[in-house]
């Protein structure tokens, strides 16, 4: 349980939300906003529910990277 | 339309439900017998209170009016919790490490327990979330009423003309009863409530099978495939056009902010959190939640827009599809669905708000009130718990009443949206409070006061349109008929959308203020520690702060508060483990500091920082908080960075120095090396001609009758070898003064061409006796260079002595050149003989090293000649070195820095 979070999983785990606030915020999200359809689903509602299910799977994936220290679960005793 | 009295059956067994799952939860916990209660996958449940009603009903409506707008309410939500190691992390852990009770809690925990900021935290909340339960509450009436009325009415999804007041007040007391029955049954440690989690969890289930549900209804069942639904789509629903403006940001940061400042959503996410770890797997659990919940709600809002007669209510989508497929099941589904959002969401609220009533708003006037007699034991849990149910009674009328008089206020989005701006406004002072150190109880008062009270002027007020303190000329040309005063235009900002415009000042001034006030004051001590302790909660192990705090205290007079609180086992139980044991006299058992803290942490967990540390300040005297001890702890990140960044300066100069002594090491190892070889070859070469002499001598002593001719000739041969040693000798002086360069050599400027002439001069006997023709080439023009005249020469004529002595070509040639090349006199001396092999050339001008090695001439040489040009040029500041030459022969460049040409030409 004890073991370090590596450098690179801690730098991806605070980049991953502000990437996704990049791909979700305008300007950039302007982008998909043409009328196009895949599979007869407009582009942008693709566009909106591939980057959310991109988010939580590189969430889920990064997960396992980051078990960290364990949690004081127990109440630190006093000291003398 | 089925019967009222089908759907009101319905709800109850459903309720009758929740009721048995949440007692069966509360017996677990209370056996200890937690199990599955909890697991990560419940925790992530429970978490699901943040899609309410607004979501299951209105997410849909947003869709169908605003397009593309509603999935910001959950986009926020995803971007915090999959960025939850930044930011939900430290929150929860020191949620646990301090025994937060409640935001309000949590945010006057960490500005120093301030009784003021604990209030008006627990105002902004109570004001923030009343609209939100009455958005529950008219849900669940309209729903009701839907899907129990008959005719067209359940089509539009419109109920009857008056809400059916008298169905809310029965659902909100249905509700009280529920929250009392199984959120204040009693005081719990650290605030849990296991068994209404577990009701939560799977009213959660239920309203996600629901929509999920009735969306595969529709895109399935009357769509007839996902491509066919958004056939159907009227012409810019999506509103791609204009939904991505500022509306969109601003929509996406409140609902990420509510998902952490929601007083439910911090009761669920922080304190009822069971371990940390469990946020490790809702990081993407939860966001996986938001996304099947989002998933449906456009094709159902296409589909209401595409089969339902014009003007039906697109916040009853949900509901009135079924009805419309008569699907009465399904509808029925859809209404438990509604139903359990709504519920889930309001019984949380109310305990997070009636924890926060009771411990900040009532117990601390209480405590003040002389009249107010606590001091029986058990008599404050009781009377937290009375305040506490009486609270959620209050807060429910509260939003009955807020109900009663915005009941035309129309969409539900409105309402929600509403909440958020105003839990927002605990945003900056809270993630401030993690993050910066010098953020302080003045700073974070000034923000709040001003942020609510915009909010509540351009937001909260005018929500009511006129029915509530403000008129309607109010809103529409300002307070007092202040045009800079409109609430929807304050100072004339004109032509932003009312939401936007509220966040923009409300959260905008706030922050100025608090970061503004922050900057100005310094923290009280008190702040100063609890600053340090959550802002480096990661760095500080534990929460134990009597190592700064120092105070005394009779332990029975602690005893006896403790009672008061806890009960007499369970106080009796702190003390026996805190090794004062169980029978404690009167004026007899000092507590420690540690014993102090500690209590003050226990009754934290259920009373709230601030209120703990009134009551434990009323026993204890002579409070002191360590300021050095505070001190060093602030500076402790600052030294401990100093610390390591020296660390890490010192280790790479260790390195560095430990390298270069390796390599002075090296190099003393080559010298050592060296200096054995020189000596072995001094010895061997004076050996040779010592060894011939002695000989010679031997032979001449021995036999004294040997002739003449051969006396003379061996005669000759012990004279030339003595002198052959002699030279070797000279040369050895030569070169160790050269090497050691005592003495320094006064160098003038000399013309290196003289020096040249004399050299050849001297050769020129040699060059005839070995056959050998003499070359001058190319010569330099007149120049001066600094040098040592006799030296100079010195070098010349070891190089051409080399030419001559080691050529064996049988036609021999020296060529001898020199020039001036860019201010350096080069000299060049080229035979044509048999050159340096490539592998001597390396070491050529080492001692001994006798380049011309296998010709006969070799052995007449000391081997120190060229060592001593080499070291001469060196001293002179130039250089000697082996070129390449036109032929095969050796080339030998001098090369030294003539002097500037004018004083060459003087």
């Amino acid at each position: 349980m004890d073991r370090p979070v590596s450098l690179r999983a801690r730098s991806a785990a605070v980049l991953l939300p502000l990437l996704g606030m990049f791909l979700l915020m305008p300007p950039f999200i302007g982008l998909f906003t043409a009328r196009v359809y895949l599979f007869g689903v407009p582009l942008i509602v693709i566009y909106l529910f591939g980057v959310w299910l991109f988010l939580l799977l590189a969430a889920a994936g990064l997960a396992r990277h980051l078990a960290g220290e364990a949690p004081p679960d127990a109440p630190p005793q006093p000291e003398p | 339309m089925l019967s009222p009295n089908l759907v009101l059956a319905t709800a109850l067994a459903y309720v009758t439900l929740l009721f048995g799952v949440a007692f069966i939860g509360d017996r677990r916990a209370r056996q200890g017998r937690l199990g599955w209660l909890r697991s990560p996958l419940v925790y992530t449940l429970s978490l699901s209170i943040y899609c309410t009603s607004w979501t299951f009903y209105g997410a849909v409506g947003s869709a169908a009016r605003n397009g593309l707008e509603f999935a910001t309410i959950y986009l926020g939500p995803t971007l915090v919790f999959v960025g939850w190691w930044f930011f939900l992390r430290k929150l929860v852990r020191i949620g646990q490490l301090h025994r937060i009770t409640s935001i309000a809690d949590m945010i006057s925990s960490r500005y120093g327990k301030s009784a003021s900021i604990a209030a008006l935290v627990t105002v902004i909340a109570v004001a923030a979330s009343t609209p939100y339960i009455a958005l529950q509450l008219k849900a669940m009436t309209d729903s009701f009423q839907v899907i129990s009325s008959a005719g067209p009415d359940a089509l539009r999804g419109i109920a009857s003309a008056q809400p059916n007041f008298q169905l809310t007040f029965w659902i909100a007391a249905g509700m009280a009863a529920f929250t009392i029955l199984f959120g204040t049954r009693t005081i719990d440690v650290d605030e849990r409530h296991h068994g209404v989690v577990a009701a939560i969890a799977v009213e959660a289930v239920v309203k996600l099978a629901a929509l999920l549900g009735i969306g595969l209804l529709v895109v399935f069942g009357i769509g007839g495939g996902p491509a066919e639904i958004f056939a159907r789509m009227p012409v810019d629903m999506l509103r791609t056009d204009e939904v991505f403006g500022s509306r969109w940001i601003t929509l996406t940061l409140l609902a990420g902010a509510a998902v952490v400042c929601l007083p439910r959503q911090f009761q669920v996410t922080v304190v009822e959190l069971d371990s940390e770890s469990h946020l490790r797997t809702a990081s993407w659990l939860f966001p996986l939640y938001l996304f099947l919940i989002s998933l449906f709600i456009l094709p159902i809002a296409i589909a209401g827009l595409s089969f339902l007669p014009a003007g039906a209510n697109p916040d009853m989508f949900v509901l009135s599809l079924p009805i419309w497929a008569e699907q009465p099941g399904m509808a029925l589904f859809a209404f438990l669905g509604g139903f359990s959002s709504a519920t889930s969401m309001v019984i949380v609220a109310c305990i997070a708000l009636s924890t926060m009533v009771s411990n900040h708003l009532v117990l601390p006037i209480a405590l003040r009130l002389p009249w107010v007699q606590l001091d029986a034991t058990g008599e404050m849990r009781r009377f937290l718990l009375t305040t506490r149910r009486i609270s959620i009674v209050v807060i429910l009328l509260l939003a009955f009443a807020y109900f009663r008089i915005s009941g035309r206020a129309d969409a539900l989005a409105s309402i929600g949206v509403i909440a958020f701006a105003g839990a927002a406004q605990l945003l900056p002072c809270l993630v401030g409070g993690l993050f910066w150190r010098q953020a302080n109880a003045r700073g974070a008062f000034a923000g709040l006061l001003a942020g609510y009270l915009l909010w509540g002027f351009t937001l909260f007020l005018p929500s009511f349109k006129g029915d509530l303190f403000l008129s309607p000329t109010d809103i529409s040309n300002g307070l007092w008929g202040l045009s800079w005063l409109r609430p929807y235009a304050m100072l004339g900002l004109n032509g932003l959308d009312p939401l936007v415009h509220s966040i923009f000042w409300s959260l905008s001034i706030n922050t100025l203020l608090f970061v503004g006030v922050s900057l100005i004051g310094e923290p009280r001590p008190l702040e100063h520690l609890q600053s340090s302790l959550f802002v480096d909660v990661f760095r500080h192990r534990g929460a134990d702060t009597s190592r700064f705090v120092s105070r005394s205290a009779a332990a029975y007079d602690l005893n006896v508060l403790a009672q008061r609180l806890i009960g007499v086992d369970e106080a009796r139980q702190f003390f026996a483990r805190s090794g004062h044991g169980s029978d404690l006299v009167p004026h007899r058992q000092i507590a420690d500091d540690a014993l102090i803290t500690e209590l003050e942490r226990k009754l934290a967990g259920n009373v709230g920082a601030a209120t703990a540390r009134a009551m434990v300040s009323q026993v204890v005297t002579g409070e002191t908080i360590s300021l050095d001890e505070l001190l060093k702890i602030a500076d402790e990140t600052q030294r401990m960075r100093d610390h390591s960044h020296e660390l890490e300066t010192q280790s790479r100069q260790l390195a560095h120095s430990a390298r270069e002594l390796q390599l002075a090491n090296e190099r003393l190892l080559l010298l050592d090396g060296q200096k054995d070889d020189f000596l072995s070859q001094v010895s061997h070469e004076v050996r040779t001609p010592l060894t011939s002499i002695r000989s010679f001598a031997e032979i001449l002593l021995d036999t004294p009758e040997v002739e003449a001719e051969r006396r003379q000739r061996y005669l000759r041969i012990i004279h030339d070898e003595s002198l052959r040693m002699g030279r070797l000798l000279d040369d050895i002086l030569d070169l160790s003064v050269l090497e050691g360069g005592h003495a320094p050599w006064a160098l003038v400027p000399v013309d290196p061409q003289q020096a040249l002439v004399s050299a050849l001069r001297v050769c020129e006997g040699l060059a005839a006796g070995a056959g050998v023709r003499l070359w001058q080439a190319e010569q330099a023009p007149a120049v001066k260079v600094l040098a040592d005249s006799d030296r100079l020469a010195q070098v010349f004529i070891n190089l051409i002595y080399n030419a001559i002595k080691y050529n064996t070509d049988p036609k021999p040639q020296v060529w001898v050149s020199s020039r001036l090349d860019a201010g350096v006199y080069e000299l060049r001396v080229e035979d044509n003989g048999p050159g340096i092999r490539p592998e001597d050339r390396a070491h050529l001008f080492q001692k001994f090293s006798r380049g011309w090695a296998d010709t006969a001439a070799a052995a007449q040489g000391t081997g120190l000649g060229l060592v001593i040009s080499w070291q001469i040029a060196r001293r002179l500041g130039g250089s000697l070195e082996l070129v390449d030459g036109r032929g095969t022969g050796a080339c030998f460049c001098l090369r030294l820095q003539a002097q500037a040409q004018a004083q060459a030409q003087a």
